[in-house]
Parts: C-alpha cells; structure tokens; sequence
C-alpha cells in the first residue's frame, strides 16, 4: 500500500470513527467500514475507485445515513406521540425500502420531496389547534360579555358585542382563514376532534372540562356550529 | 391584472440569476431546459394572477421552487463530475479550496446572512488547512478529524455560540420556561462534545435531543404566559374601575371617543364603573377554574413575582396597594370609596407606572414582590 493509499485509507477510517458505537448509525457504521475494507483489501487506489464506482459504495453511504437519520427521527416522535410529524420519516423508510438509488443527487431530490409534500401536511394538521388557543382569549371575552353578572340594563349592550364578535370571527373564518389556507392546502377541513389527540391536546395545558367548552366556544365563534 | 412586481422580482431575482448563470457557463441539456421550464412557468402565473397570497400558494402546490432547485443541483452535480472524472488530487484540493474560498468571501461580504457569518472562522481554518501544503486525503482527514465538517453543517442555530446566545436572549428576555430550555440545550450539546470523537457534537443527536427538550417545555411556556395574560387583565380591569370614578376620567381616552362627545364618555364611564365589577368576578373565576388562583394568590404566584422583578408589571408599587384595596369594593353597585379615588387622583398619571418599567435587572435578580 503505497503513502497515498494509506493517506484515503486514514481519511475513510476517520469518517468510520464518527458514527462507531453510535446506536443511532448501524447503517452507517456497516456501509462506511465496507468502504474502509473495499479501500484496505484493494491493490491500488485506482482499483478501489473503480469497485467504489462499480458498486456505488458512497451512494451506499449515502443511503444508510438517511436512513438512520430518519429511523432516529420516526422513533423519537412515535414516543412523544407525534404520528404526523413522524409521517415524512416513515415516508422517507419506506422509499429506500422501494427504491434503490445509484446516485446521491436522485436520493437528495426523492427526500426533499417527501419533505415538501409532508411540509404541508404538517402545516394543515397544527393550524386549528394554533388558531383556537390564538382566539381563547377573544372566547373569554365573548363569554364575559355573556355572562358575567351586570346590571340588566347592559345586556343588550354586550350580547350585541358578543354577536358582534361571533360574526367578525365566522366571517373572518369563512372568507380569510379557509380560503387563504386552501390555496396552500386545497383539501383543509378543520378537524376538532383531533384537537384531543396528545399532538394537539398538549398544547392547551388546562383541564378537559376547560377545553371542551372552549373547542364548542370555538365552533361557534367561526360559525361551524 | 399581474402580481406586484415589487414581490415578484426579489421571488424570482434568485431564479433567474441561476439560470443566466448556468447558462453563462455553456451548460445545456434536459436539466437546463427543465429549469428554464420552471421559470418560465412561474414568470407566467405572475402575470395571470393578481393575489400574492393565491400566486405563492400555486407556485408552493406545483413545487416550483423544488423542481427548479432539483434541476439546478443535478446541471451543476453533472458538470462538477464531468470536471472531476479526469482530476488529480492536486486538482481537486485546488477545485475543493476554490468552493471554500468562495463561501468565505461571499459570508464575509455578508450576502449570505448572519447565521452564516458564525462559519467564517471554520470556513478560515478549512482553507488554511488545505494551503498548508498536505495532501487531498490528508486535508479531508483532517478536516473530519478537527470536526470542521460538522461545524459548517451546524451553522444554523446549533454552534456553541449561537446556543449561548439564545441563553442569553431568554435571560434576557426573563422568561424562565425558555431559560431552562436553553440551559438544557446548552447541557446537551456540552455532554455530545464530550462524548464526540472529534470534538465537535453530533448533527443528528443535538437535533433530537433539541425537539424533545423543546417538545416538553412547550405545555409549560404556554401555561405561563396564559396565567400571566389572566391576571394581568384582573389588574387593569380594577385600574379602569378606580379610575372610572375620578375628575380626570371624561378626559382619558380609555372613555373619551374622538370625536369628545361628553355624553358618549359619560356613558363609556357609567358602563365601566356598572360592569367593572361583574367583569372582575368573571375573570377571577376563569383565573380559579383555570389555575385554582384567588385574587390575593396573583401577588405571591410565582409568575407575577418574575413578572414584577423584570419590571414588565408596570404599575408603580403605590398603584398596585391601590389596586388590591380596591378589590373588596369593587362589588356589583359598589363606588370606590373617596379615599381610594382621590388617591388614585394624585397618582395620575406619572404615578400610576414604575419609573424602570420595561427595564429588567440581570437575570437572577432575586424575586421580589411589592407585598413583602
């Protein structure tokens, strides 16, 4: 092995030496220490360049770091109960289960589609839950107009406020918020009963009872129900 | 009519320097014509559609942006191959040092941000390593051995760095929720350093221990600032009916309409001084419900004792024992007691506030609270 030989040898047991005993790379460790042993067992450099391109031994690594990446990432939210958020990942395992690549740039573009297109998906499933614990406090202020205890003579007075209120946030909903969403997201459909899903529910840190009220205030308010 | 090309040109300025580049270069073939059918797509929809929202919303529905970065990568992937096929080692430090050079002059200049002027000095050792006359793989080796690889991919939020100044920021900003959330993340990436083989903490590990502190926090920080939004509101809602009842009331423009119609303030002010009080029943019962607090809780929980110390409660100390004597009257056909209104007379206006709202002490300050 000549000086140049064992300069690319030290360099890829180097890049071995990253993700080693790294539980979150098995695959990467596998595919980078067979390129180390394809580089160690090789006669010359020029016969290691033609078996790393013969077998596409960095498209190889490539490969295995996507998709540890991605199992690390799939794991970590299917335990913080994050399925949507857990979509692009699972997407991304499923294509290298499907597929295989000879190239890194067609891997590259293959997951950032996946990316894109879960991007969205994202987006549309953590909106409503965004815009109702946006609107609690107008819910609040509806609600006190309604019902916190005043002279009789104000009830007109602040029941107009409160319809007054319920027909901004209807209108806002019917002609800005729906419309708006659905140029990025055509399919959009508010989802309330998802908002009790861990994903969602963990974001309105007040007891169930609370929240009930506040989603039916909700449905109200933008003229669902 | 078109899209307003004061959006549209810095949307598609980037693209078409791309493609003017590429072809500048002499480059062709499908992946040109394919960027330059992407392009031309986009420069169509501007001048078809009027709404920016409804053009960016179909140039995110169709891709574009992707397709046309796709397409861009694979023309300049295609002649950086055909470039290497052939290269020496020599050649290709040279080709490698050229592309850093370049990075480095463009983050200087500042043209890429500021997020990427934190990878100058990386980017300047990188160069001097490859100009201190080694070879290829021996500059590669030492690249990945001095972490240098990683350091560059964590350019955007996760260096040393920029995690101190996110600490520093939440103290700053005395939010206590965010402060834990930096010190864990800080933490987190000190334990990666010292457990990386070269220094330098793993992309992946940092970023998944990142999204779970910041997934655990979340319900917290909401919470805080929920609490603190509900009292807050109790506070003003005794303020206004205090004040209601003053000399200056007609004139203050929490009654006053615009136009100064006296009757319409008059009226502004009997609805405050007549519904104040059931107003303050209904909040202290969304703050009961909600966070089990009672009204003398708020001035011993521990939000209002941070929100008090950073000085964001900005009723000066005479107002605030004006607002908890206030309480007890503040009843359903109650009247502020004359003692009370011609105190909160002589507070008004400059009184009223903390000379030092808005200007927090360092963090750590112990808490304090007006109440001893």
């Amino acid at each position: 092995m000549d000086q140049r030989h064992q300069e690319y040898l030290a360099y890829y047991e180097a890049r071995l030496r990253n993700v080693a005993g790294n539980p979150l790379y098995p695959h990467t460790e596998a595919a980078e220490r067979a390129l180390c042993d394809a580089l160690r067992s090789a006669p010359t450099l020029e016969a290691f360049r033609e078996r790393l391109e013969r077998e596409k031994l960095e498209v190889a690594c490539a490969v295995a770091r996507v998709r540890d990446q991605a199992t690390a990432r799939a794991a970590l939210y299917d335990e913080l109960e994050e399925p949507v958020r857990a979509g692009p990942e699972k997407a991304v395992l499923a294509l290298l289960d499907s597929r295989a690549f000879t190239d890194v740039q067609s891997l590259t573009e293959a997951v950032g589609a996946i990316e894109g297109e879960w991007r969205q998906r994202i987006a549309a499933d953590e909106t409503l839950i965004e815009e109702l614990w946006s609107d609690w406090k107008i819910l609040e202020d509806v609600e006190e107009c309604e019902q916190a205890i005043v002279p009789h003579a104000w009830h007109p007075e602040r029941l107009e406020r409160a319809a007054r209120e319920r027909r901004t946030g209807a209108e806002h909903h019917h002609q800005v918020t729906l419309p708006e969403t659905r140029k990025f997201i055509p399919d959009y459909q508010p989802d309330y009963q998802a908002l009790w899903q861990v994903r969602h529910r963990r974001k309105m840190p007040l007891a169930d009872p609370i929240v009930q009220r506040r989603i039916a205030c909700h449905r109200r308010y933008r003229g669902i129900d | 009519m078109p899209v307003d090309p004061m959006i549209v040109n810095p949307t598609l300025g980037p693209f078409r320097k791309m493609l003017a580049e590429v072809k500048g270069k002499g480059l062709s073939g499908p992946d040109v014509d394919q960027m330059a059918a992407v392009l031309g797509r986009m420069e169509t929809l501007a001048q078809q559609m009027g709404d920016v929202t409804a053009y960016m919303g179909q140039l995110t529905q169709e891709n574009s942006f992707q397709q046309f970065s796709d397409a861009y990568s694979r023309v300049l992937a295609g002649a950086a191959r055909a470039a290497a096929k052939d290269m020496s080692d020599e050649e290709l430090l040279a080709q490698t040092l050229g592309a850093y050079e370049k990075a480095l002059q463009t983050h200087r200049s500042g043209q890429a941000g500021d997020a990427a002027a934190h990878t100058i000095p990386t980017l300047e050792r990188i160069l001097a390593l490859g100009r201190s006359g080694v070879s290829y793989p021996v500059f590669l080796r030492q690249v990945e051995e001095q972490g240098l690889m990683r350091a560059l991919s964590g350019s955007a939020g996760a260096t040393r760095e920029a995690l101190e100044k996110d600490l520093a920021f939440a103290k700053e900003s005395w939010f206590p929720v965010r402060v834990e959330q930096a010190e864990r993340i800080l933490a987190a990436y000190d334990q990666l350093v010292a457990e990386a083989p070269f220094g330098q903490p793993d992309p992946l590990s940092l970023e998944l221990a990142r999204k779970r502190i910041e997934w655990e926090l979340e319900p917290l920080h909401r919470r805080w600032t929920a609490v603190v939004d509900r009292w807050s509101h109790v506070l003003e809602l005794l303020v206004d009916w205090l004040d209601a009842h003053t000399s200056f009331a007609p004139g203050d423009e929490r009654w006053c309409p615009p136009d100064g119609n006296p009757a319409k303030a008059e009226h502004n002010i009997r609805r405050t001084k007549e519904c104040a009080p059931g107003d303050v029943g209904y909040r202290l019962a969304i703050l009961g419900e909600y966070f089990q607090l009672g009204f003398d809780d708020i001035f011993t929980h521990e939000t209002f004792r941070t929100e008090y110390t950073a000085r964001r409660v900005h009723w000066s100390d005479a107002r605030l024992a004006l607002i908890r004597e206030t309480f007890p009257h503040c009843v359903l056909g109650g009247v502020a007691p004359a003692a009370l209104v011609a105190r909160a007379e002589q507070l008004h206006p400059h009184g009223d506030v903390r000379p030092d709202a808005g200007k927090a002490p360092p963090w750590g300050t112990p808490l304090a609270t007006p109440f001893g």
